[in-house]
């Protein structure tokens, strides 16, 4: 084969959101048809799944590559493009008669809630019953199919990547319209006769081929785009058009003679094929158990060997991090493996994780390792001093975290960076060797402080499979543990656990539960921010005033952080330590930069908390009211720290190979070769990458205003009361929200990179 | 649920394993044949703005059309009236594949300013002759609400529609 042909058949580069769009979609309908399709076998067979998901991959293939790669030089892709999208893919998505399952796989409490009111708005019903009307889709169908390839839009879709997928999105709305009619998924009612549909096909079979008559004897080259694209194969301009007007008469044909056959077929056949035989009534499928994370996934995240497992090997990260700072090159820190894997990759996967999954991190963290040890020690333990308990020991040392990651360049200091693993190794060790197990975790870890308050957006949460299980076991040994498990260390009794704060992850009181009552269930992502019930182990968020100064330092941190390593503050700041020397500039920049973290947010959060308990008229409910505000910011701060290293991933992934290979060469073994640096300068980024960043700070601020709403909801019960407390709070969020699409458009510095 | 959770676990990891770059190699500005090969320069976005961009070479044989897919490629980018602004010229490897499409080798990069620019494609070993110089005028940097006003929309548009959803259910609820 022709290696062109062969590499554009290898490739495949499928576009993101659309990816994602498509996948939800996948997951909602096979969700809802397993339920449907138990209930009524006849109404939805497994055929129709199968044509609703080759309908789904049908999409794919024409948005991807190699059509997609191929549609800016051959005008024969890009006819193929827009005739699986408008004749091939409508009809197999609609014989999978998807309104039902997609509905149904909706989960209940948004299906009810959140969509309920827009199903039973009568402006939309009419509009769609407008639209879906045959006639209507006949001709929107047409007219998309005539204007789009009207030169001058045509050639517009092919300048500019958002009209072309617009362009797209139009030909599979109207084919959406023009195949509803025809193919009737249920629980449609015909609005015309049956016998309509013939003619109905017939007629756009003609038009069809008229249209495509154009393209294939037409002797000149309509669009100026493909007379000046360089010709692939020595295939001249016009013998592409003539090809795509001949794909698109015999391909769009034969669909059209396809469905008018099996409509006839359909009506001399059997009459009431439509008529659905009474659905057979099967056993009740699972209820909401069946969404439980059960099996063979379950046992694989709570098996204790596997975790040691995989504990052990982030501990020998955590090793060649330790050694390779002390001894490794301190500059470039690019260079250096606790340069790059602490700051550049592993905060951002941990992100990453948080949001798709779960507290994961905490689940593998290597400090646990020593932690373990510790707790073999003989002697009898302390109880954990009563001052000391709460979040303010962790507040204090994130503080001084992100004091010296700035103003002792800790990202740029391999050796530094040695010396912080080290302490969190002999730190944890000291903790769970004095006092009783898990001390570390709850009250003084501030990797995990960060991790725990942003659980609170992850989809997973560990919960008790069945509360009124919970009511007959008087063991507790989820909580306590057992002679061969042990019990929960941050002191989370299953049964009263709400979300995922303090939880580590770690399934012990899975595998301690002698039940078999606590799994890995889905959450509603920020839920946790919304209700204030007392937790077990955390009390009520609306009394917590140090985990809302935690929550309130996370925040602005994201935005402090992001700010001071923009190109012209790293500058201005790089000419004061270039004079180090100098104290009176680095305590200058500190006392700015305590300003911006702690007496800033302090002052916003006094005023804001005396507007809002005025405009709610519940003055004596400041405290607890601007407590929960607080913690409903984290969802800004969470998208913001994700475009942050998000950014910073993006840029210096590249980095740590190089790094690698030279601290492998450093080793003396001969392993590996010459480290290649130029994979360590800075990566150039897409112009998408500023779009997912600025998406995901838009849903960070819906969040936080969403969850705003709802903790204003719950104090003040008349709407104009409720929007009088929530005002000052959402004005705050959207200005930090601007504040956070001008830093991301603002030129940062490349750190862990060689550009940094 | 397991086919469902699977279908979706798995298209999520194709997408993180996937190059998902748009694999539109944008608009030829220029073309030109030196040493038997015929060299076709592309640029997105179209037209050019001052800020990133992504710009793509098709090698092919002169004679009979067919890409050449084993070049190493580099692009010199540099401004063409340097009085206007001191920058400096850019030098960048053009990756094959790398903006999506297998048969092209793209680049991207970041034009600081605004003018007339040219653009010099050549062999990665930079004793070895140009292939081509095409110019290209690139414009002043958009704004950021015309560059990214849909992300930058997606917030108002949600707002909006639970502002609609919170009056649909109020009214809802009245008439129950």
């Amino acid at each position: 084969m022709d290696p062109a042909i062969s590499e554009l058949l290898r490739s495949g580069s499928i576009p993101l959101l659309p990816g994602l769009a498509v996948g939800l979609v996948a997951w909602l309908y096979l969700r809802g048809f397993r339920v449907l399709h138990a209930r009524a076998p006849e109404r939805f067979p497994a055929w129709r799944r199968g044509a609703f998901l080759a309908g789904l991959a049908l999409f794919l293939l024409a948005i991807a590559s190699p059509l997609d790669a191929l549609s800016g030089l051959l005008l024969e892709a890009h006819m193929l493009q827009h005739l699986l999208l408008g004749m091939w893919v409508p009809p197999l998505l609609w014989l999978g008669a998807p309104l039902a399952p997609l509905l149904r796989g909706v989960p209940a409490r948004f299906r009810k809630r959140g969509l309920g009111p827009f199903l039973a708005w009568p402006a939309l019903q009419r509009a769609v019953h407008a639209l879906l009307q045959p006639a209507v889709g006949w001709l929107l169908f047409f007219a998309t199919t005539w204007l789009w390839h009207w030169p001058r839009l045509y050639e517009l879709a092919l300048r500019s990547q958002a009209w072309h997928d617009f362009e797209h999105l139009c030909f599979l709305a109207a084919g959406l319209l023009f195949w509803f009619p025809v193919v009737q998924p249920w629980p449609a009612r015909a609005r015309w006769p049956r016998a309509a549909m013939v003619p109905y096909l017939l007629l756009a079979g003609v038009c069809q081929s008229g249209f495509a008559a154009l393209f294939a004897f037409s002797s000149r080259v309509f669009y100026a785009h493909y007379l000046a694209a360089p010709r692939l194969w020595a295939i001249s301009p016009l013998a592409d058009q003539a090809a795509a007007g001949a794909l698109l008469w015999v391909g769009g044909s034969l669909v059209l003679l396809v469905a008018v056959f099996v409509l006839v077929v359909d009506m001399l056949e059997a009459r009431g094929l439509h008529r659905v035989a009474r659905p057979r009534r099967r056993p009740e499928f699972p209820g909401p158990a069946a969404v439980w994370l059960r099996g063979f996934g379950l046992r694989c995240l709570a098996s204790r060997p596997l975790r040691r497992l995989l504990q052990g090997a982030a501990a020998l990260l955590a090793l060649a991090v330790v050694v390779d700072g002390l001894w490794g090159p301190a500059a470039p820190s690019a260079s250096n493996l606790a340069g790059v894997l602490p700051w550049t990759h592993i905060r951002a996967l941990a992100l990453l994780g948080l949001l798709l999954a779960g507290n994961f991190f905490c689940a593998l963290c290597p400090f646990t390792l020593s932690r373990g040890l510790a707790q073999k020690l003989p002697w009898r333990r302390l109880a954990w001093p009563r001052v000391l308990r709460g979040k303010w020991p962790a507040f204090a040392l994130l503080l001084l975290f992100f004091w010296s990651y700035e103003f002792l360049r800790v990202w740029d200091s391999p050796l530094f960076t040695a010396w912080i693993v080290l302490a969190y190794f002999a730190g944890s060790f000291l903790c769970d060797a004095l006092f009783s197990s898990g001390r570390f975790c709850k009250h003084v870890c501030p990797v995990g402080q960060f991790g725990f308050a942003f659980s609170t957006l992850s989809p997973l949460e560990v919960r008790a499979r069945d509360v009124q299980t919970c009511e007959t076991c008087v063991s507790h040994d989820c909580l306590l543990g057992n002679a061969e498990q042990p019990g929960c260390a941050t002191d989370l009794f299953l049964p009263r656990k709400q979300g995922n704060l303090d939880c580590t992850f770690c399934m012990d009181c899975v595998r301690a539960c002698p039940h078999d009552n606590a799994g890995l269930a889905p959450a509603v992502p920020a839920r946790d921010l919304r209700i204030d019930v007392h937790r077990s182990g955390m009390g009520r968020f609306s009394q917590r005033t140090d985990l809302a100064a935690l929550a309130a330092l996370l925040v602005f941190a994201a935005f402090v952080n992001a700010v001071w390593m923009l190109a012209p503050v790293a500058q201005w700041r790089l000419r004061g330590v270039q004079d180090l020397a100098r104290l009176d500039s680095l305590w200058l920049e500190s006392a700015l930069w305590v300003g911006a973290m702690v007496v800033v947010p302090l002052g916003l959060v006094v005023l804001l908390g005396r507007l809002s308990a005025w405009g709610g008229g519940v003055p004596a409910l400041r405290g607890a009211i601007s407590r929960r505000m607080l913690l409903a910011l984290l969802p800004l701060g969470f998208f913001m720290w994700l475009g942050h290293l998000g950014f910073h991933l993006a840029t210096g992934a590249g980095s740590l190979m190089p790094a690698a290979a030279r601290a492998v060469r450093d080793t003396g073994f001969g392993l590996a070769g010459a480290p290649d640096w130029s994979q360590a300068m800075p990566q150039a980024v897409a112009g998408d990458l500023l779009s997912l960043q600025l998406v995901a700070l838009g849903v960070g601020l819906l969040l936080t205003l969403h969850a705003s709403w709802r903790v204003a909801c719950s104090y003040a019960v008349a709407r104009r009361r409720a929007l009088g407390l929530v005002a000052p709070w959402a004005l705050f969020a959207v200005g930090l929200y601007g504040l956070g699409v001008w830093i991301l458009d603002q030129p940062m510095q490349m750190r862990g990179t060689w550009g940094a | 649920m397991f086919l469902a959770t699977r279908s979706l676990g798995g298209l999520v990891v194709a997408l993180l394993c996937a190059p998902t770059a748009g694999a539109d190699a944008g608009v030829v500005v220029g073309s030109a044949v030196a040493h038997g090969w015929r060299v076709s320069l592309l640029a997105s976005p179209w037209p050019l703005r001052a800020g990133p961009a992504e710009f793509s070479v098709l090698l092919q044989d002169a004679a009979t059309r067919e890409p050449v897919l084993d070049a190493e490629l580099a692009l010199d980018v540099h401004l063409l009236d340097p009085a206007r602004a001191p920058v400096a010229p850019i030098r960048v490897r053009a990756v094959r594949g790398a903006g999506g499409n297998p048969l092209l080798h793209s680049a991207r990069l970041e034009l600081p300013v605004s003018g007339r620019w040219r653009v010099v494609v050549g062999e990665v070993d930079a004793s070895l002759p140009a292939l081509a110089g095409i110019e290209v005028e690139v414009a002043p940097g958009a704004s950021l609400l015309a560059r990214h006003g849909v992300a930058l929309s997606l917030p108002f548009v949600g707002l909006a529609l639970f502002g609609l959803h919170q009056h649909l259910s109020r009214r809802l609820t009245c008439r129950s």
